[in-house]
């Protein structure tokens, strides 16, 4: 089967400083992908640069066959990208409810708000609330449930577990797990091993902003030796 | 006649209005400044010239084509808007990622030369222009004259300034508007069209400045530099009321011209620089201003 994404030698800048140097990974359709390394390694960049949220970046990025480096940054999401970023993003002078329908629609089988808030009580709940109010666990919900509204192909999920609570982290892989069965594609940040391997079909090993490893799910436990050198755990 | 403070009350009053009526001036323009920083993080120094070009614009027009006063009052504001835009687009587009500094430089070159341009089209002396005759006039209100101009301008700027706050705290646009102030590349990442809104959100800034000066011209003479002269004060409003709030720029704005009134029955010297203490005095206790958010 044909990638739905694919990156071939990628390299990425803040400014002067050079953080991707040729990364190239792949995600099939409906594939759930983890991308693990130990921090500083460029995860966070990784998915910044498929945004065009860094200042430089070279190589080639293809999401559906259509090429993504010269898609202004306004117009990158309507590829079916849904992006969900490492702090979240979300706004604090809009409210919940504001927050959650900013996001213009990107596909034609976005969730609706109904079937959010069955998802995500709380943020029916909290709809009036300013969006700085919620807690943690509430902020990554939002910044989930607003994408998902959206009616992305592929999820672009930054750590979507951290600094949560154990129960969060739970519903949160419930949620996502759902969304696995429904066919999302999902490239998915993670230092967070055992949330990964619940959910994660393949990972990819960075380290200094290149591909140092990647292996199916099922040869985890062989890569642990390797897994531990680049991570660091 | 009652007196307040040794002050008869017409007097008092008189001057509490000439206070709200400038006040009106200055919060039609320090919220577009407040708008325009929000957003583009500029200082726009060509707020004053553009507030000028809106009073030239209807003076011309009425020349021109005769158009009624209520015409103008729309269409000088978007052909300023318009030129606005144009502004944004071919210059201050490129500062973007630039230090504010330069945002500050190019808008005050731009002003230079628009208010260079038209003293050496019209001279520096001041045009008239009148104000519509169903605003002629005044009325006795028993404890002071009113004249009908002065309270269209304030109820009017009112208006404009309490639909813009709507506009921004209760609509989608407003909140577009919000998280790209917050967050532009987040925003524009999630697909859109960043450089639009800002375009937009300057051309808007401009056409409230240029509403400003329409109004503006029947009072004061419509001359060249009639921007730079009020401009000075609206900065001093913006600092006193901080950069970021919308209700914040709108509030300063009449209380400053209210106080500055009042300042004139008390101690009419001190008149021309109260705006200035005060923004001195806020300065050293709340440097964000009144409403700016810390940071
Ligand atoms: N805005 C920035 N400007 C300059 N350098 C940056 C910026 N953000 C990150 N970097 C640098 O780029 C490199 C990669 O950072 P990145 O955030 O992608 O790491 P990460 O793998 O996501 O790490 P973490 O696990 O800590 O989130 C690091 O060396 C970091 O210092
Ligand atoms: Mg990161």
């Amino acid at each position: 089967m044909s990638d739905l994404l694919e990156i071939r030698d990628l390299h990425g800048w803040y400014d002067e400083s050079h953080v991707l140097h040729g990364l190239s990974l792949s995600v099939r359709p409906g594939e759930t992908v983890a991308l693990i390394g130990r921090n500083g390694a460029g995860k966070t960049t990784t998915l910044r640069a498929i945004m065009n949220l860094l200042s430089r970046r070279e190589g080639m990025i293809r999401l559906d066959g259509a090429d993504l480096m010269n898609v202004p940054r306004h117009r990158v999401a309507y590829h079916g990208l849904g992006y969900i970023p490492e702090e979240r993003g979300i706004f604090h002078s809009l409210s919940v409810t504001e927050n959650l329908r900013l996001l213009p629609q990107i596909g034609t089988d976005g969730m609706t708000e109904a079937d959010i808030y069955r998802f995500f009580p709380n943020l029916k709940e909290r709809g009036r609330a300013g969006g700085g109010t919620l807690s943690g666990g509430e902020q990554q919900m939002l910044a989930l449930a607003r994408v998902l509204r959206t009616g992305p192909k592929l999820l672009l999920l930054d750590e979507p577990t951290e600094g949560l609570a154990p129960v969060i982290v739970q519903s949160i892989a419930d949620m996502l797990r759902k969304l696995k069965e429904q066919g999302m594609t999902m490239l998915l940040v993670e230092q967070n091993f055992h949330f990964a391997k619940s959910l994660a079909d393949r990972f990819f090993l960075i380290e200094n902003g290149r591909i140092a490893g990647s292996f199916a799910r099922d040869e985890f436990d062989a890569h642990a030796s390797q897994i531990t050198e680049v991570v660091g755990v | 006649m009652a007196d307040i403070f040794g002050i008869p009350l017409p007097v008092l009053a008189g001057q509490l209005l000439i206070g709200l009526f400038n006040g009106a001036f200055y919060a039609l323009l320090s919220l577009g400044l407040a708008i325009i920083f929000g957003l583009l993080r500029i200082i726009n120094f060509a707020h004053g010239a553009l507030y000028m070009m809106g009073a030239f614009a209807a003076f011309l027009l009425g020349e021109w084509f005769g158009l009624p006063f209520w015409i103008l009052l729309v269409a000088a504001p978007l052909i300023v808007a318009i030129f606005a835009a144009a502004i944004e687009r071919g210059l201050l587009t490129h500062l973007q990622g630039l230090d504010p500094l330069y945002g500050l430089l190019l808008t005050f070159g731009i002003a230079l030369i628009v208010e260079g341009l038209a003293q050496y089209q019209f001279g520096v002396a001041g045009q008239n222009f009148s104000p519509p005759s169903a605003l002629s006039g005044a009325s006795n209100l028993g404890f002071m004259i009113m004249p009908h101009y002065r309270a269209f301008v304030i109820v009017v700027s009112l208006i404009v300034c309490l639909a813009t706050w709507a506009l921004i705290e209760r609509t989608k646009l407003g909140a577009l508007l919000r998280a790209a102030t917050e967050n532009r590349p987040l925003v524009e990442a999630f697909g859109v069209n960043v450089p639009l809104l800002l375009t937009a959100t300057y051309a808007f800034g401009a056409f409230l400045a240029a509403f400003a000066g329409v109004m503006a011209a029947p009072v004061f003479q419509v001359s060249p530099l009639m921007g730079s002269n009020i401009v000075i004060v609206v900065f001093a409003v913006v600092v006193i009321g901080g950069m970021g709030s919308i209700g914040g720029a709108i509030l300063t704005g009449f209380l400053l011209g209210l106080i500055e009134g009042l300042t004139k029955v008390i101690y009419p010297e001190a008149s021309n620089i109260v705006v200035f203490v005060i923004m001195a005095i806020v300065l050293f206790f709340r440097p964000s201003g009144l409403f700016g958010k810390t940071a």
